[in-house]
This record gives C-alpha cells, sequence and structure tokens, in this order.
C-alpha cells in the first residue's frame, strides 16, 4: 500500500527522469497523440520511432502525450534534453522524423525549418 | 504572409500606450500591417518600453513615439537597422524574457492552468502525472483539511461550473454535503455533445489523472465514497486512457479503499453513452447511469438532493474538475487573482472554423473576444471580413463584430444574447449564410430532440420546415413573424434546458441578422452565396472566351453554344447550380449572384 511518503519519491524519481537528467537516456520524445493528433497521422510516427529505437538501440524514450492544442500543425514531436531544453518538430511523417533523427539525435543539432519556430507558414 | 514580429514590452504607466499607438498606426501607413504581427505584453516593473524584432533578434529600449515611427520608416520598411540606437543597456533577464514570449507566441495571452500538463506528461504512466503535482492536492485535503474546508476553498474561489450555466461549484458542493445519507455520489460528466467543441475529449486524453483527483476530493468534501464518470462512447482514445488511468491507481493504492494509508475510501467506474445529445443534460445523465432511457426530468428535485438512484449527488463537468485541485493546492486567493470578479479563473475554448490558427486555447476571463479572434487566432483565414462568432453550441447565439470588445465572462455573454456553453467558437466569415447557419443548428437540435415533451419534439421540426422554405426562396415575411412567435413558445415550454434554448440559433440570427433574413424573403437574395435556390448563373458574354470547357464540366447539359463561334448560355431551368462551370472557367466569365 502507497504512503505519502512513498508518493513524494515517486514524483521525485519521476520528475529526474522526465527532465532527462537520470542518464539512462539521452532525449524524451513527446508525440502529440490526442484524438486530434492521431487523425492526422501521429500513429505512424509514433510506430516508426518505437521501430527505429528497437533496430538501433538509440537511448531514446518514445512516449504518447495529448494534445497541446495546435491542431493546425499535427502531427507535432517535442524533443526534451538535459538542460530544459525542449525543440518542437511540427506536422512530422516518419520520413521527417528520420532526418531528425539522425540529425537531433545522433549530431545533435537543430533542423530549424521543422521547428514551430522555423515554419515560415507559421501565421 | 507574415514574415516578422514584433515584441513590444511596456511598463504599467500610462502613457506608454501611446507606443503601440503609434506603432500601429505607422505600420498601416506603410502598408506593413498584414506582414507584420505585432505582441504587446505588459511588465509591471519596466520604467521604459522596449521592444524585439523576430527573426532577427534586434532588440530597442527606451523607445518613444518618434523612435517607434522611425523605426518602423528605416528598420521595417528598408531592413536597415537603426545602429545608434540598438540595443543600449538592455540587460540579459530582458531579452531572455523576449525570447521565451517569441518562443511561446502561440501560447500568447494564454494561461495554461486546467491545460498545463495537457502535452507534457504521458497520460499512460501515473509516475509521470505524480511527478507534475497530480495527488498532491488530495494529501493536502486528506491530511490537513475538513470536508467544510476543502468546501469554503472552493466557495471562496468563485469557480463556477464550465459545463454552460455557470452555476457556483461551492454552492452544488455544500448543497450535496447538507444531505443526511450514507449514500452520495460523484459524477463526472464528459458527455460533450456540441459541435464543435472538443476541450473535454483533449483534457481527458492529456491528463486523465487531474479528473480521477478532482473526483476524489468531490467525494471528501461531500462524504462519498463512488464516483462515475459518463463519456461518450465517440471518444475511444478518452476512454481507453481513463481506462488505463484507473487501472494504475487501482495498483498503486490511489483508488479503493485506504487510500494513501489515511482511512479514506473511493472507487470510480466508466459509464459509456451511446452519444445523445440530451444525456449532456444532467437529469438526462443520471436517467442514462441508471438504465434507463436518457431523457430529462423536472426539476426540482435537484440532483445535489435527490440524484442517481434518489441518493444525493454532484454532477460536474470535466474542466470544471480539472480546476480543483489547483485551487486547493495554491489557494483560492490565487485562483481570485485571475479572470474577472463575477468569472474567476481559466477557460479553455475550442477555436474553429474560418480562422488562421485553430485549436485548443486556455484563456483568462475577462479577456477581449478581440483579442482571442485576432491576437490568439490570428483573424480571418484568406484575409476575408469576419461576420460573426458562434459560442455556446446549438444552446448559444451569435456574437456580431459591434460586440467584440466584450469581456469574456459567463453573465457578459449572457447578457449579448449568446452564452458561454461548454467552449466551443466557432468563427464565421462573410461568406457564410446566417440563415443557413440557424439551419445547421436547428437540424442538429431536430435530430437531438429526446421527444419527451411537445415544444421540442414538434415545435423545433416546424421551425426548421420554415427555416428550410426561408433557404429555398419561398419566405414570407408572416412566415417570419409566425416563427419568431413559435420560437418564443418553445422557448417558455420546453421541459429542460436544451429545448429552452433550442431556438436560440434562430432567434439569436434573427436579431443580429435581420437584414439578411429580409433579403432572403423580400429580395429573394443570398448575399453569401450559400442558399442554392437562390442562386442564379449567368455567363457574361463580353468576357466569354467560347472555350466550351464549362459546357463539357456542366453534369446536366445546362450550357450550350458553339466552341469559338457563339458565347455559352446556361439554361436556368436545367441549372441545378452545382458551381462545377465556375470552377472550370479560366476568364472568370461566369457570374453567381
Amino acid at each position: 500500500m502507497l504512503d505519502v511518503k512513498q508518493l513524494n519519491t515517486i514524483k521525485a524519481t519521476t520528475l529526474q527522469k522526465m527532465r532527462v537528467e537520470d542518464g539512462q537516456i539521452t532525449h524524451r520524445i513527446l508525440i502529440g497523440m490526442g484524438t486530434c493528433g492521431i487523425a492526422a497521422g501521429a500513429q505512424a510516427v509514433y510506430d516508426f520511432l518505437i521501430e527505429m529505437k528497437d533496430v538501433y538501440q538509440y537511448p531514446i524514450d518514445v512516449l504518447p502525450t495529448g494534445c497541446l492544442g495546435m491542431c493546425m500543425f499535427e502531427p507535432m514531436v517535442e524533443v526534451v534534453e538535459a538542460n530544459d531544453k525542449h525543440t518542437m518538430y511540427i506536422k512530422m511523417d516518419p520520413l521527417k522524423m528520420k532526418e531528425i533523427l539522425h540529425h537531433h539525435i545522433k549530431e545533435g543539432y537543430t533542423l530549424y525549418a521543422y521547428t514551430l519556430q522555423g515554419a515560415k507558414d507559421n501565421a | 504572409m507574415l514574415e516578422q514580429r514584433i515584441h513590444l514590452a511596456l511598463g504599467s504607466s500610462s502613457n506608454q500606450e501611446a507606443v503601440l499607438h503609434q506603432l500601429n498606426a505607422s505600420l498601416k501607413k506603410n502598408r506593413l500591417d498584414d506582414r507584420i504581427q505585432v505582441y504587446c505584453h505588459t511588465l509591471h516593473d519596466l520604467q521604459k518600453p522596449a521592444c524585439g524584432i523576430y527573426p532577427e533578434r534586434i532588440f530597442y529600449e527606451n523607445i518613444n513615439e518618434n523612435l517607434m515611427r522611425l523605426l518602423v520608416e528605416v528598420q521595417l520598411l528598408n531592413k536597415t537597422p537603426l545602429e545608434q540606437f540598438q540595443q543600449l543597456k538592455l540587460d540579459q533577464s530582458l531579452i531572455e524574457r523576449f525570447d521565451q514570449w517569441d518562443k511561446d507566441r502561440f501560447f500568447y495571452k494564454q494561461t495554461r492552468i486546467v491545460l498545463k500538463n495537457a502535452g507534457k506528461i504521458n497520460p499512460e504512466d501515473i509516475q509521470e502525472a505524480i511527478a507534475m503535482d497530480a495527488y498532491q492536492a488530495l494529501v493536502k485535503a486528506l491530511t490537513s483539511m475538513t470536508p467544510q474546508d476543502v468546501l469554503d476553498e472552493i466557495t471562496l474561489s468563485g469557480l463556477r461550473g464550465r459545463g454552460g450555466g455557470g452555476f457556483p461549484t461551492g454552492r452544488k458542493w455544500q448543497v450535496a454535503h447538507d444531505q443526511i445519507n450514507d449514500v452520495k455520489y460523484v459524477i463526472c460528466n464528459a458527455d460533450e455533445g456540441d459541435p464543435g467543441a472538443f476541450m473535454d475529449r483533449s483534457l481527458l486524453e492529456g491528463d486523465p489523472h487531474a479528473i480521477l483527483e478532482a473526483m476524489m476530493i468531490a467525494g471528501y468534501a461531500i462524504g462519498s465514497k463512488h464516483g462515475y464518470i459518463y463519456v461518450r462512447a465517440e471518444y475511444p482514445v478518452a476512454v481507453k486512457r481513463l481506462e488505463i488511468a484507473i487501472h494504475q491507481a487501482e495498483n498503486i493504492g490511489l483508488l479503493g479503499n485506504n487510500i494513501l494509508n489515511l482511512g479514506f475510501d473511493f472507487s470510480i467506474e466508466i459509464r459509456l453513452g451511446a452519444g445523445a445529445f440530451v444525456c449532456g443534460e444532467e437529469t438526462a445523465l443520471i436517467a442514462s447511469i441508471e438504465g434507463q432511457r436518457g431523457t430529462p426530468n423536472p426539476k426540482p428535485p435537484y440532483p445535489s438532493v435527490q440524484g442517481l438512484w434518489g441518493k444525493p449527488t454532484i454532477i460536474n463537468n470535466v474542466e470544471t474538475l480539472a480546476n480543483i485541485p489547483q485551487i486547493l493546492l495554491k489557494g483560492h486567493k490565487w485562483f481570485r487573482t485571475m479572470g474577472t470578479p463575477s468569472s474567476p479563473g481559466t477557460k479553455v475554448f475550442a477555436l474553429g472554423g474560418k480562422i488562421k490558427q485553430t485549436g485548443l486555447i486556455e484563456v483568462e476571463m475577462g479577456l477581449s473576444l478581440k483579442e482571442v479572434i485576432y491576437d490568439i487566432g490570428q483573424g480571418c483565414e484568406h484575409n476575408k471580413k469576419f461576420k460573426a462568432m458562434q459560442t455556446g453550441g446549438p444552446s448559444g447565439g451569435c456574437i456580431t463584430r459591434e460586440d467584440l470588445d466584450t469581456a469574456l465572462g459567463f453573465d457578459e455573454l449572457i447578457q449579448l444574447g449568446s452564452m458561454m456553453g461548454s467552449g466551443g467558437m466557432i468563427v464565421l466569415d462573410e461568406d457564410n449564410c446566417m440563415v443557413d447557419v440557424a439551419r445547421f443548428y436547428l437540424d442538429f437540435i431536430v435530430e437531438e430532440s429526446c421527444g419527451k415533451c411537445t415544444p421540442c419534439r414538434i415545435g423545433t421540426k416546424r421551425l426548421l420546415e420554415m427555416l428550410n422554405k426561408v433557404t429555398q426562396g419561398e419566405g414570407t415575411l408572416e412566415l417570419l413573424d409566425e416563427m419568431e412567435a413559435l420560437a418564443q413558445y418553445i422557448k417558455t415550454s420546453s421541459l429542460c434546458g436544451l429545448g429552452q434554448t433550442a431556438p436560440n440559433p434562430f432567434l439569436s440570427t434573427y436579431h443580429h441578422f435581420k437584414d439578411e433574413y429580409m433579403r432572403h424573403v423580400v429580395d429573394k437574395k443570398c448575399d453569401a452565396k450559400v442558399c442554392k435556390a437562390l442562386l442564379e448563373y449567368t455567363i457574361q458574354a463580353d468576357l466569354c472566351k467560347k472555350c466550351g470547357l464549362c459546357a463539357r464540366a456542366c453534369p446536366t447539359y445546362a450550357i450550350s453554344g458553339t466552341v469559338g463561334r457563339d458565347p455559352f448560355t446556361i439554361d436556368p431551368n436545367l441549372c441545378i447550380r452545382c458551381g462545377a462551370c465556375v470552377l472550370t472557367c479560366k476568364f472568370d466569365a461566369i457570374k453567381r449572384q
């Protein structure tokens, strides 16, 4: 049976993991997978990432998450790194994701053209 | 297309507003206002206004009106930086703030309280929710507060039901708490049926544990041990995530008997709604959970006194519940700092329709509708003219251009003849015919009327038939009078809230857009070119190049002429007004009116 102390332990350890500070993974990849995201094709991106992770053993966490509220940019993928660095990629598909895996995850630089900030047509 | 962004930081002293006016005026004068987006932020500790230009990242401080004019003309128009003024002693923290604003510009003017975890955590993992403070409010309530303390906190916060009516949540809970009964129930109403609304779905999909926690707190406050979540079967993802959340919470001892070893029991069950709009009404919802046909019952007795299986029951909307843990954790005073005195807090809206940035937004109450549409939504698509905004779903009404300065709030919107509703906001532009919009909503209501009371069952059907006549060009002035009278009858004699608000789509559009109804009835014209029966297609002989493309596209062979010799003409008797010819004509020779 869980008590308050254990609840707080879970909180502290998970928070460290979510901030990518526990040293086991280098990137935490969140895919917007509400009904809206899935409708826009997030499932294909998710399946692709899971497969890539299995095949190439990337030290990443691939997780579904809820809707961020930006319907016109779905499917969205957020890459979280240590030191609170967030990068939001928009309108993703498996092909673009492959580039991101290579450039961002392996080589470590951001693909500005695919980000929310970089999107020219972004309102 | 927007190419540049200016973030303007203003202090709170009054004369700084002039800078913003000068900026807007200069932009307009130089015709830059459709290429440059201005974001205005208030910083209370700022002495002199400052601004940042993105994506170049050029900053200016100590701006005044003259500099602003120069800036627009030199920097923005000719792309030459104003070197003598640039980045004087702008401190690093301010620059970081500008960067943050630019990064978050979708969230510009948004305050995310309810949606704070959506898109940040994995909703299928309870540990991530716990890491983001889930269940901390429950711990606080169970360890350091009595049920009455919880009730007082909610009452003082002034939280009002987010499902539509705006009833004070604290009062509802207090009534249920005061009933003497050993069995009470907590129900979460996730039967979101309004066309164009998806706030509850996103919340359940993004942060299901917030709802579970809030239901437990509600259970503790009123003395209930059992809760139901009534969710639509059309939301399979939300249902799946809720099931996972409940299962995980039960497994680690956050649901069930003796929660967290603090001697509190609570269990939650999911009930699936089969998708009837009326089941969002609380008495119908209770009937549906009991296994009966989902039809409303007269109130009183209110559910807080006699609800599910005759026991005291509180029914709260998903969004209302999602506010509860935050209020308990941070206190009612914090909650009161947001929004207006009569409607504190934030509200989630589903922004849709003919708007550039559609999506789910959460804003503080008291923001003007203009800011929602033009700052967050970025205005209408294809630079069309804004005509009206439909809020509150089929029970709500339209808000016109004149009323856009109104602040968001429960009472303010009701004064305009609309309502907050669950939070769907559908923007309509000049291409929408208001008669057709009313017809669409009424069609929805006729289909969803449960049929228990006559005014709603038959009255709305007759009203729809009359509206159809207007769109078919068979309307008369007497018919409009008849419709208005019928609408009043439905309003006054229906049984439940849904029936009483059923004629609102007609009443509201008729009130605000009477001239458009008159055009349909008197001149038999539809200016938005939506009502097909009132349209007329003609080929302008002087523009026609006699190519014959339109004749080939016409599905009913209504267009005749000879290629290369005679201009083509349309036979109005054969024309079905499909518009195929307009799309094929390369020379805009076909006129639609």
